[in-house]
């Protein structure tokens, strides 16, 4: 293998072809790693990147989080000081009053935002594949500017994912929505969403090379929690990178968007899919 | 199409002959013994290889792998009582590589899968699979780089990615597609 000549024509002999160039790519990786790699130093560096993170998370909690907060101007995340909308009900009888904002959304359907409403919003995007559902596990990985595995007392019920992208252009950046949804057991989602309200705190200190997130306004959002932020992906191209975390009882609900155009167009694409996944997400909440 | 894993690896997936399958019986709940430190010295590498992999800027591996240990290390306890370390590792790993992608945004800068510099031999073809690689959506990618340079079978990845196996072949199965179109039109470009 190595060769570069690919064969042509059957795609099912040029896949098996890929597969044998993938495999010889990982075997000289690996190799080339085992020769390279100083234990001893990574060893070390470990240890002191997890003292450091022990204090920064140490600092982070409580009331370093509420010092974020004012720092910030706006409150990071906060419970919904607005009703509640009513959750949705199997079978409910006819009322007179007005139709819930649920009643918009197909109980029927899929918890996951509807391919033609993402691209009606961002224009030109398409799903990557089928969606991709999670496993029952006591860990899961999410967060909103990194994503990091979360270990929550009360697992995950059911999971959800997917990524719809717009055809790329060039080196420009391109535009790209993915969406978690997932119901956890007991207080899972609380714990969840709790773990990724304190590792909020290094989007206010992201790396070198990154530029730093602030945090949009949570009243532009309906839901008992929400945290949402967005950062410039590149000056150059005018593209904005938002995330937003939303929990609604058992529910939690994850955007991540990138999006070119100016920030008052970043911001609306991401509360208007944001409140159309979650009540997407909590119409279906007992069909899937 | 079928893609083979490492567990039914035949003639289409070719043994690599450093067992591949580093993610092996390694007995950390046995073995409370079994520390951290040992945990990278059999991991590190091939933890690094995926990130550099997994990364269009292989420099920034080091980094993300360090970063990743230190959150292994701090939840040692749990992660090796609770859950398996590999796989939290990787799931780490793997979630730590997509927020680099966030951040950076967007794969490399030149043609869709042109060829290096009429370059021959195995590292201009690897300089180029590894780009097409980079290319692919973030699923595709970590799926075909958990397969190929940490050497997890269809079930070991569905553990890291949360996911049932199906759905691991499925993305596979996608993404060596993709992978095979995206070469096939830089052969044609390049005999052109």
């Amino acid at each position: 293998m190595g060769t570069g000549v690919l064969v042509h024509g059957d795609g099912a002999r040029r896949e098996a072809d890929v597969q044998r160039s993938l495999t010889g790519l990982g075997l000289r990786e690996r190799t080339r790693a085992q020769a390279e790699v100083d234990v001893e130093g990574m060893l070390a560096a470990a240890q002191r990147r997890a003292g450091a993170r022990r204090r920064t998370v140490r600092a982070a909690s409580g009331a370093a989080v509420l010092a974020a907060v004012l720092a910030v101007g706006v409150p990071l995340a906060m419970s919904r000081p607005w009703a509640a909308p009513e959750r949705p009900r199997p079978a409910a009888a006819p009322s007179a009053s007005p139709a819930p904002e649920w009643m918009a959304y197909q109980a029927e359907a899929s918890p996951l935002l509807p391919d033609s409403q993402v691209a009606v919003v961002v224009a030109g995007v398409a799903p990557v594949g089928p969606p991709v559902s999670e496993r029952r596990l006591s860990t899961v990985s999410g967060g909103l500017c990194l994503d990091e595995p979360v270990l929550t007392a009360d697992p995950l019920e059911r999971g959800i994912r997917q990524t719809w992208i717009a055809a790329p252009g060039g080196d420009l950046p391109t535009d790209t929505v993915e969406e978690r949804v997932r119901i956890f057991r007991g207080d899972g989602a609380r714990q969840y969403f709790r773990a990724t309200l304190v590792g909020s705190s290094a989007c206010l200190s992201p790396p070198d090379d990154t530029s730093s997130w602030a945090f949009d306004e949570v009243r532009k959002y309906r839901a008992e929690e929400v945290i949402a932020a967005w950062s410039v992906l590149s000056p150059d191209y005018d593209a904005f990178r938002t995330a937003v975390v939303m929990r609604e009882g058992a529910v939690v609900v994850e955007l991540h968007i990138t999006v070119r155009g100016d920030l008052n167009h970043a911001l609306d694409v991401t509360r208007t899919l944001a409140q159309q996944a979650l009540y997407q997400a909590l119409a279906t909440e007992q069909g899937w | 199409m079928t893609v083979r894993f490492r567990a039914d690896r035949g003639d289409g997936w070719a043994d690599d002959g450093a067992g591949a399958g580093w993610m092996q019986d390694s007995g950390w709940a046995q073995d409370p013994g079994v520390g951290f430190e040992e945990f990278v010295r059999r991991q590190g590498a091939v933890l690094v290889a995926l990130a550099r992999v997994l990364l269009r800027e292989p420099a920034a591996a080091q980094d993300v792998v360090e970063d990743v240990l230190a959150k292994v290390l701090l939840r040692w306890e749990r992660v090796r009582d609770e859950e398996d370390p590999e796989t939290y590792a990787v799931r780490a790993l793997v979630s730590a590589c997509t927020s680099w992608w966030r951040r950076g945004g967007h794969p490399p800068a030149g043609g869709d899968g042109d060829p290096p510099g009429g370059e021959a031999g195995a590292a201009a073809h690897d300089a180029l699979l590894l780009e097409a690689l980079r290319r692919l959506p973030g699923q595709q990618r970590s799926v075909l780089a958990l397969m190929t340079v940490a050497g997890l079978d269809e079930d070991d990845v569905a553990d890291v990615l949360e996911v049932d196996p199906e759905v691991v072949r499925g993305i596979a199965e996608r993404g060596l597609a993709a992978l095979g179109r995206t070469l096939a039109s830089a052969a044609d470009r390049a005999r052109a």
